[in-house]
């Protein structure tokens, strides 16, 4: 061991942490070394004067600040903490639960109407869950905004089939101020096309029509279904000296596949 | 404070500080303001500013007491928030390169605090002034180890450094203040 390699003996020696066989080592050593022993000797002066120095002392206030200080956060925090309770307070509890009820039944819509997620029904819910979709898509209906009409008639589409929903969709595909709204009853409609009543409905529809867009899609729906019963409908409309073009065309290539 | 808190340890108590039982603090701020302040003074010489640096290291023990969790020690944790409070009041200050600190700021802090005889008083403006001379990561290992007594696996933690990196800048402070210090005492 070299010197250099004793002075860290040296540093760690004052710190206390060199093992009996280290300290002898440095004992050996420090006899015949006197550049070491000095070093020692400093060291050792350096440590004392270190240890004897004083502990600075802060004023009295300081602590006093800092209790004040706790003072203040407390009340902070136990004002906080009953704020909270404040909020829980009976005038609130009607709207809580009115939000709830808002909430479980989006999540109960939610559910049924997200195909991707896993098919997880149970039974006694399910009716429930329709009963309750039900009101939606009928309040939805009556909305002022068309594209909340529009968002019942979608989740009309995929409910599953029941009188009341076809009656509300026949209304408003027919009565409907919006074209867009009934566009898309005559497209939700088409998903119970089974319905003979439906069919019905769709012809009887067209009569009413003036809108070309909902007449080329009836038209197309009903060609769809081979629906003899329109061709009556169709040559009157025909007749009929406003007729759009586009409809027009459509009626005569209907005709040529019904017939 | 019943004699159970006085066999409470450090961890013990600021986990109830972070349950929202503030005025354990307290405890705390008894076991350990004064390293706080001296570790700040060490570095300032400065009481006012180190009286406001402590104060901000013990609010920020409240602030985020929740961040301290079961399995922690308690002191690497209020050092590293000291530190960081030490560094940010450098930032702010700018005082990036610490010799811009007087040596006659040393001597006037000694003057108000050492009621000692007058041979201890130099020795120890000599080991201030020396202190003062070394690099600003030098003199922060010694405040710890030497002065604070803090155990190198501890600083270790405080500065995430391993305990050999520690012993390694120990050693090569110390050297430096032997050299400087003795250096002065031939002048």
């Amino acid at each position: 061991m070299n010197c250099i390699e004793f002075e860290g003996l040296i540093v760690e020696y004052i710190n206390g942490s060199l093992s009996d066989e280290e300290k002898q080592i440095l004992d050996n050593h420090l006899e015949s070394c006197s550049n070491c022993k000095r070093a020692f000797e400093q060291y050792a002066e350096l440590e004392i004067n270190i240890k004897d120095s004083h502990q600075f002392l802060p004023d009295d206030s300081l602590k006093s600040n800092f209790i004040q200080h706790i003072e203040k956060e407390t009340k902070a925090i136990k004002k906080q903490k009953s704020s909270i309770h404040l909020v829980i307070e009976k005038k609130h509890i009607k709207s809580i639960m009115r939000y709830a009820a808002i909430l479980l039944i989006g999540f109960l819509i939610g559910n049924v109407i997200n195909k991707q997620k896993s098919n997880v029904e149970i039974t006694g819910l399910k009716q429930e869950v329709d009963a309750t979709k039900n009101l939606v898509i009928m309040s939805l209906l009556e909305s002022n905004s068309a594209s909340n009409r529009i968002k019942a008639v979608g989740y009309s589409s995929e409910a599953t089939y029941n009188e009341e929903i076809i009656k509300a969709l026949l209304v408003t595909l027919n009565n409907d101020k919006n074209v867009n709204v009934r566009l898309a009853a005559a497209n939700a409609l088409y998903n119970f096309k089974d319905d003979k009543s439906v069919k019905e409905s769709f012809i009887q529809s067209l009569r009413h029509q003036t809108d070309p867009r909902l007449q080329i899609r009836l038209i197309d729906i009903l060609v769809e279904f081979k629906d003899e019963n329109a061709i009556p409908e169709m040559f009157k409309m025909l007749q009929e000296n406003e007729l759009n073009e586009t409809v027009k065309y459509k009626i005569e290539e209907g005709l040529g596949v019904l017939l | 404070m019943s004699k159970e808190s006085k066999r409470m340890n450090d961890e013990t108590i600021m986990l109830r500080v972070a349950n929202d039982e503030l005025s354990f603090a307290t405890l705390l701020f008894e076991r350990y303001n004064l390293l706080m302040f001296n570790y700040f003074m060490r570095n300032t010489y400065n009481k006012m500013t180190s009286q406001d640096l402590t104060q901000n290291v013990f609010y920020r023990l409240i602030k985020y007491r929740k961040s301290f969790k079961e399995d922690y020690s308690f002191k690497p944790w209020i050092y590293r928030i000291s530190r960081n409070v030490y560094i940010d009041y450098l930032k702010e200050e700018n005082k990036i390169n610490t010799n811009d600190i007087e040596e006659k700021q040393v001597a006037d802090n000694l003057d108000e605090n050492i009621i000692e005889k007058t041979e201890k008083k130099e020795t120890e403006i000599k080991l201030n002034q020396a202190l003062l001379k070394l690099s600003t990561t030098d003199r922060e290992i010694l405040i710890l180890s030497k002065f604070q007594n803090v155990k190198y696996q501890e600083i270790a933690e405080m500065l995430d450094l391993t305990e050999s990196a520690v012993k390694v800048k120990v050693h090569r402070a110390i050297k430096k203040l032997r050299e400087v210090y003795f250096k002065l005492e031939k002048v």
